[in-house]
């Protein structure tokens, strides 16, 4: 059984009034993850409409119940049932993609150089995109405080 | 008189020399004493150099402080890097005894000790809660008709004190409007000019993140930028040449915020050698003065 409380779980919150686009957030990321300056091999990705002005940023939510832990054939992926983050067993990953395909955001990418699927595994606790972050308009927050930024900023309703 | 220690940094006495020429004869017309702070090494990167290791950035942090707190006095920054990089450090170093302990222990084989006495100010914060709004307004002497794009950079909107990232940024705005400057709203002010990225990605870099904003402050009519960070202002000026590879043509002078103040107090365009700039700061000055 899950020693979990779903609200009080910790993850990554964005907040795009904030952003400025430097994208430390993406070096931070390959970086801490793959020791190289590569925006490609972010964890995250925040993309700028140029039109509009306006940032938005794919990153995980590390789900209540995620899709990629449902959909992969081989268990590869796990929520861990203490902190919530939901992370991809590189030894068990058999690269079929079916976790990108399920993620409504397609968080999960496939990593060519190892053939496996990598995502955000919350940086054991101390994001580095959150760290790094400027304008802190990304941050670690709780689930409920989630919910709620996210109900009013792109539902323009309180929870 | 207000006295802080200077922290110039690297890119601002090495790559700028016209921001220090500026700084320091505006620091004398308001009446700030800036202290040199001898010995001080970069402060360093804030980024790239936490991310390979984060102690001896820490430490590296800590000993420019040190030198702070041996004068007693503040530390005050002329960039955005070096701000963000010494008051995170500060930041640690006083709220984490843990922290202050392992660098320290680092520190004493050198034979100093941060003991977390000194406070870290950026440029804009001084000029704005120091010397405040009327005390700039009553030297300018030549008001700049220029119509000018602002640029503030990403570090500056790093904050300890609110949770308004405009702090700051709003604070270099109303400084820069006292110089009678026109000033232009294009819309993307807070995108970043694309130094950072330049390190990962240069065609990235250019084209969607220097280009967007070039072009936006262009068709909106700026004639100059005006930014306070170096590394900002060396991504405007050398980006702009290195877009002409890629086919954008672009020659917008880029000016800092401290040289403005300094022609808009009649300092003699001549005196801050605006001609070591790689963007037409020069051509614009001697037009918008009427002086060749």
């Amino acid at each position: 059984m899950s020693q979990l409380n779903v609200e009080e779980q910790k993850v990554l919150l964005y907040d795009p009034s904030r952003c400025t686009g430097c994208l430390f957030c993406e070096v931070a990321c390959s970086y801490y993850h793959f020791k190289r300056f590569d925006l490609d091999k972010a964890h995250l990705h925040v993309q700028f409409d140029e039109k509009n002005g306006e940032f938005e940023a794919a990153y995980c939510q590390h789900c209540d119940e995620p899709l990629c832990v449902a959909a992969c054939p081989k268990e590869a992926i796990v929520k861990d049932e203490k902190t919530g983050w939901v992370k991809v067993n590189p030894m068990k990953c058999v690269g079929c993609q079916t976790c990108t395909v399920a993620c409504p955001l397609s968080v999960p990418w496939f990593n060519m150089d190892f053939h496996v699927a990598v995502k955000c595994d919350f940086c054991d606790g101390d994001p580095q995109c959150a760290k790094f972050c400027s304008p802190q308009a990304i941050k670690v927050a709780t689930r409920r405080e989630a919910w709620e930024f996210n109900a009013k900023h792109y539902l323009e309703v309180d929870v | 008189m207000v006295k802080y220690a200077l922290f110039l940094g690297c890119q601002i006495p090495m790559r700028l020399p016209s921001i220090e020429i500026a700084s320091r004869r505006v620091f004398n017309i308001l009446g700030l004493e800036a202290v040199d702070l001898l010995g001080y090494s970069c402060c360093p990167e804030p980024v790239v150099s936490r991310l390979l290791d984060e102690t001896a950035a820490l430490a590296v942090s800590a000993r420019n402080l040190t030198l702070a707190e041996d004068l007693g006095l503040d530390m005050l920054t002329l960039c955005n890097g070096c701000y963000e990089t010494l008051a995170e450090a500060n930041e640690a170093l006083k709220h984490d005894a843990e922290r202050r302990s392992e660098v320290n222990t680092i520190l004493r084989r050198y034979g100093r000790e941060y003991a977390g006495k000194v406070d870290v100010k950026h440029i804009v914060e001084a000029l704005y809660e120091d010397v405040g709004l009327n005390g700039i307004r009553k030297h300018v002497t030549k008001p700049l008709k220029i119509r000018a794009a602002l640029h503030y950079g990403c570090h500056l909107y790093r904050e300890y004190k609110t949770s308004d990232i405009m702090r700051k940024p709003n604070m270099m705005r109303e400084i820069a409007m006292q110089t009678g400057v026109d000033m232009i709203d294009y819309g993307l002010e807070r995108l970043c000019c694309g130094y950072p990225s330049m390190q990962a990605n240069e065609e990235f870099s250019l084209k969607h993140r220097l280009l967007p904003k070039l072009s936006r402050m262009r068709s909106k009519g700026a004639e100059a930028i005006i930014t306070i960070c170096p590394a900002c202002t060396i991504q405007f000026e050398i980006g702009q040449v290195m877009l002409r590879s890629y086919g954008f043509q672009f020659n917008m002078p880029c000016i800092n915020l401290m040289e403005l103040l300094a022609l808009s107090f009649g300092v003699p365009h001549r005196d801050l050698h605006l001609e070591l700039h790689r963007s037409p700061v020069q051509q614009l000055v001697q037009k918008v003065l009427g002086v060749s």
